[in-house]
């Protein structure tokens, strides 16, 4: 059943408004002057670019690990996990990002993604750990400065992976920009904590969550301020 | 949009009358002053030059341009509220706020009062959907919120302009 408008009936304001001569003669002059055509990179091409930095970065991981002689039954279920992780980036941006803006999906969706999907990450990192240290051991001693040091690599690498794709997606949706922002640092978080359980030679559950984990949120967080200033355009 | 991507002047004009009438109304609703609408109308377009580049085909171009014109407007009026103003010989802003009309004359006059007279979120919403002629999905990108919450802003600034059209109509 369709609702009449109850205001339906009075006189709304015109929508449109000339601008003076003198206004469109300035517009004209700064938007055609020297016009060339200025074809960007697709969506799509952008998507690729973005999912190609993920993978370059996983490469430099694996290529860490192997180079420093991990056990490789570790590496190989590391890497089947960072794989799948990759597969649900490449959906994720698929998804959110390389459809026009306006049409990326609702906001609660997108906003129900970035807290979701991150909790997800932390509980199938703290699922595929293979041992547990009391968490009081943990936050003292080699374990802890072993994990600062672990988010600050995870964050740094997750930060160039980010910073390289919001530059690729740059000025593309004056919407939401924080939000598509947010989505682009958590994909570069979810591309450095996967590889970094690559890399990293501790399983354990608490390194795991905080250390290769926890970049998932910052970078999202960090990425949410610095859209708003990149892709808006 | 596409041909004027690819370098074409002449699609430029096309856009241009297709757009600004739209955006300049919009503009001149949000600022209540004809030269900001016109400074912001073409920062606007300005805007729309440098970004054609990341133009995503397929993307609808009036509410794309309307997010751009809504978002320079956010800009300035941050800035202008930061802005040290000098004041006049007498102590007083140099541009004192228009106060609107206590007592309208018309229908027209008292529905456009009683529109600056509603919070802004209320405003806007109708603005973008029963003024601008946006549908509800576009409407709610521009706001940056969901559809439910634009029906809701439209629903209850309907019911607001009612009560203050319905006493204006007692009074006359």
């Amino acid at each position: 059943m369709t609702q009449k408008d109850p205001l339906a009936d009075l006189a709304w304001p015109g929508a449109t408004v000339t601008p003076s001569e003198t206004c469109t003669q300035a517009i004209r002059g700064a938007c055609t002057k020297g016009l060339c055509a200025q074809r960007g990179v697709s969506a799509v091409g952008r998507a690729l670019l973005t999912l190609g930095l993920s993978l370059l970065l996983l490469g430099v991981y694996v290529w860490y690990a192997i180079s420093d002689h991990r056990p490789s039954a570790l590496v190989n279920t590391a890497l089947f996990g960072a794989v799948g992780w990759l597969g649900a980036q490449a959906i994720l941006v698929f998804a959110t990002l390389a459809r026009p803006p306006g049409k990326r999906g609702s906001r609660a969706l997108r906003i129900g993604l970035l807290l979701g999907v991150p909790l997800l990450f932390v509980g199938y990192l703290c699922l595929v750990s293979n041992e547990q240290f009391a968490f009081s051991k943990f936050t003292h001693g080699y374990p802890a400065a072993h994990a600062v040091g672990c988010g600050l690599v995870a964050l740094f690498f997750g930060a160039l992976v980010a910073g390289g794709a919001m530059v690729a997606w740059r000025k593309t949706d004056p919407y939401n920009p924080g939000i598509s922002g947010a989505m682009i640092g958590m994909v570069g978080g979810l591309a450095s904590g996967a590889g970094m359980s690559v890399a990293c030679p501790s399983h354990e559950a608490f390194h795991a969550c905080f250390a290769h984990g926890m970049v998932v949120f910052a970078l999202a967080l960090l990425g949410f301020g610095f859209g708003r200033r990149l892709l808006a355009p | 949009m596409d041909r004027y991507v690819d370098g074409h002047a002449d699609a430029f004009d096309g856009l241009y009358r297709k757009l600004s009438p739209t955006l300049m109304g919009y503009l001149l609703r949000l600022t209540r002053n004809r030269a900001r609408a016109e400074d912001l109308l073409q920062i606007t377009f300005t805007k729309v030059h440098r970004a054609r580049g990341s133009y995503l085909k397929g993307a609808p171009v009036l509410p794309w341009a309307i997010a751009i014109a809504r978002r320079s407007f956010l800009d300035e009026r941050r800035a202008a509220a930061v802005r040290n103003e000098d004041l006049s010989a007498d102590g007083s802003l140099p541009e004192p706020r228009p106060e609107a009309p206590a007592l309208p004359a018309e229908m027209s006059d008292a529905l456009e009062i009683a529109l600056q007279r509603l919070p802004e979120s209320y405003r806007e919403a109708i603005e973008l959907t029963k003024i601008t002629g946006l549908s509800i999905q576009e409407a709610a990108s521009v706001l940056g919120t969901t559809e439910t919450a634009v029906k809701l802003r439209v629903h209850r600034g309907y019911n607001q302009l009612r009560k203050e059209l319905d006493s204006f109509q007692r009074a006359t």
